[in-house]
């Protein structure tokens, strides 16, 4: 097939089709050949090389599911164990410095990141205060933008937090709802949590744990003892489609699930752990 | 269908189709190889297929080739091992050949081609650096040096 001089070889459309196949490194860098390439590389989430499994269920911060055998290289110019994985979904994963957490969630043609910053209290030296606002940053549009934001919130699930409520003198709290983000209208909701949780002693430490399963919200929750009791704990873990979730050190009481299309829907203990 | 049936009967001709280059050569491709390609299949749906099919896109050396592909792939009893390394013998052309080959694949929907050649191009060009790739895929809208820097600062890690 002869063609002009003057015309690119392909077609951006079918150039698309190899730079599919490409991995980031590249196509980032491919970014510098033309416009058409660089909005194309820009625009398209699948651009982001093989999808990695989805995590379904995340208990722990460091666990993810990865195709094996994978490495995955940071970007980072920062010195080694000063960022930790946030989160990861749809195949991208979600890296923050420690001091920042951020949780990424896809929508229908882009991604967002939805950034909360953490302070420490510096007289109580209490963690989980929210430094208001949350900010929102979309690729697409390559900026951040501000969500006023009141809510205090520990970062625990997939874009669903359980909040934590300090008393005055932040040396006691409770946990006291799930917030939820819906990232396409950008509005934080709140569930009530399982009414067992909320009623358990104040002294008495909980330990409060969201995560999804099966496509249904799950709240892991365990009543355990006061700090300082050393009571054995047994460790108990969850398989759940081939994943194991681990729950080091604690006694799990209760699997408690909601579906999530009705986040008000009466919880059911469905399984005693 | 006057013939009676029997078993000791010669097995029905296959049927072919006639795809025609864009030099006007002609090729013959046996139907059920020829359903690879998708475009093709939807005219054999829709009986457009009983003349000879114009590819007005392809010229009779590429198509030689797309049919000898479709015809291959479409072989009963070959084993994936022997079938990877003809894949491999198939793409190990020039990468103007295989830009052909991706063309071709596109406009007649050949999912395993497309694939396949593809993937090889994108292994050829991914250490390449952004003034390799204009040259290869002969792109002129290029950046000013201005925007090329900022882009290139955006993604610095991925020039490292």
């Amino acid at each position: 097939m002869s063609s002009d001089d003057d015309d690119p070889k392909l077609p951006q459309d079918v150039a698309v089709e190899i730079l599919k196949r490409l991995p980031v490194r590249s196509l980032l860098r491919f970014r510098c050949v033309c416009r058409s390439w660089r909005s194309t590389i820009h625009r398209r989430p699948s651009f982001r090389g093989p999808p990695l499994e989805p995590l379904r269920s995340r208990c722990h911060q460091s666990s993810l599911t990865l195709p094996s055998p994978s490495q995955i290289e940071i970007p980072f110019v920062t010195p080694p164990n000063n960022h930790l994985i946030v989160d990861s979904c749809n195949g991208l994963i979600c890296i923050a410095e420690i001091s920042t957490n951020v949780c990424d969630q896809r929508t229908s043609n882009d991604y967002k990141i939805v950034r909360i910053l953490y302070c420490m209290d510096n007289h109580s030296g209490c963690f989980g205060r929210t430094m208001s606002p949350v900010k929102i940053y979309s690729p697409s549009t390559d900026s951040w933008r501000s969500l006023e934001c009141e809510t205090v919130v520990i970062l625990n699930g997939n874009l669903h937090w359980s909040t934590f409520k300090f008393n005055d003198m932040c040396l006691e709290g409770r946990f006291r709802s799930i917030v939820l983000f819906d990232v396409t209208h950008e509005v934080f909701d709140e569930i009530a949590l399982p009414e067992e949780v909320l009623h358990i002693d104040d002294r008495i430490t909980i330990i409060v744990c969201v995560v999804v399963l099966n496509d249904l919200l799950a709240v892991f929750y365990s009543h355990g003892r006061p700090l300082g009791h050393h009571e054995s704990h047994s460790d108990c873990s969850v398989w759940v489609s081939g994943m194991v979730i681990g729950f080091g050190g604690f006694t799990w009481n209760d699997l408690i699930l909601w579906t999530t299309c009705d986040l008000v829907t009466v919880k059911e203990n469905l399984i005693s752990l | 269908m006057s013939s009676s049936s029997s078993s000791s009967l010669p097995p029905c001709p296959k049927k072919m189709i006639t795809l025609k280059s864009s030099d006007g050569e002609t090729f013959q491709i046996e139907e059920t190889a020829a359903l690879q390609s998708k475009t093709l299949e939807n005219m054999i749906d829709e009986n457009c297929a009983s003349t000879p099919i114009p590819l007005r896109s392809i010229n009779g050396k590429i198509l030689a080739k797309v049919v000898e592909f479709c015809n291959k792939h479409a072989e009963v009893g070959v084993d994936a091992e022997s079938l990877h390394a003809w894949d491999a013998e198939f793409v190990n052309v020039e990468y103007t050949t295989l830009f052909d080959y991706i063309l071709a694949a596109n406009f007649l929907e050949i999912p395993t081609l497309l694939d396949l050649a593809s993937g090889v191009v994108g292994d050829m060009i991914k250490g390449k650096t952004p003034d390799e790739i204009r040259k290869m895929f002969n792109i002129n809208d290029a950046f000013s040096p201005e925007e090329e820097e900022e882009v290139r600062r955006a993604n610095q890690w991925a020039f490292e």
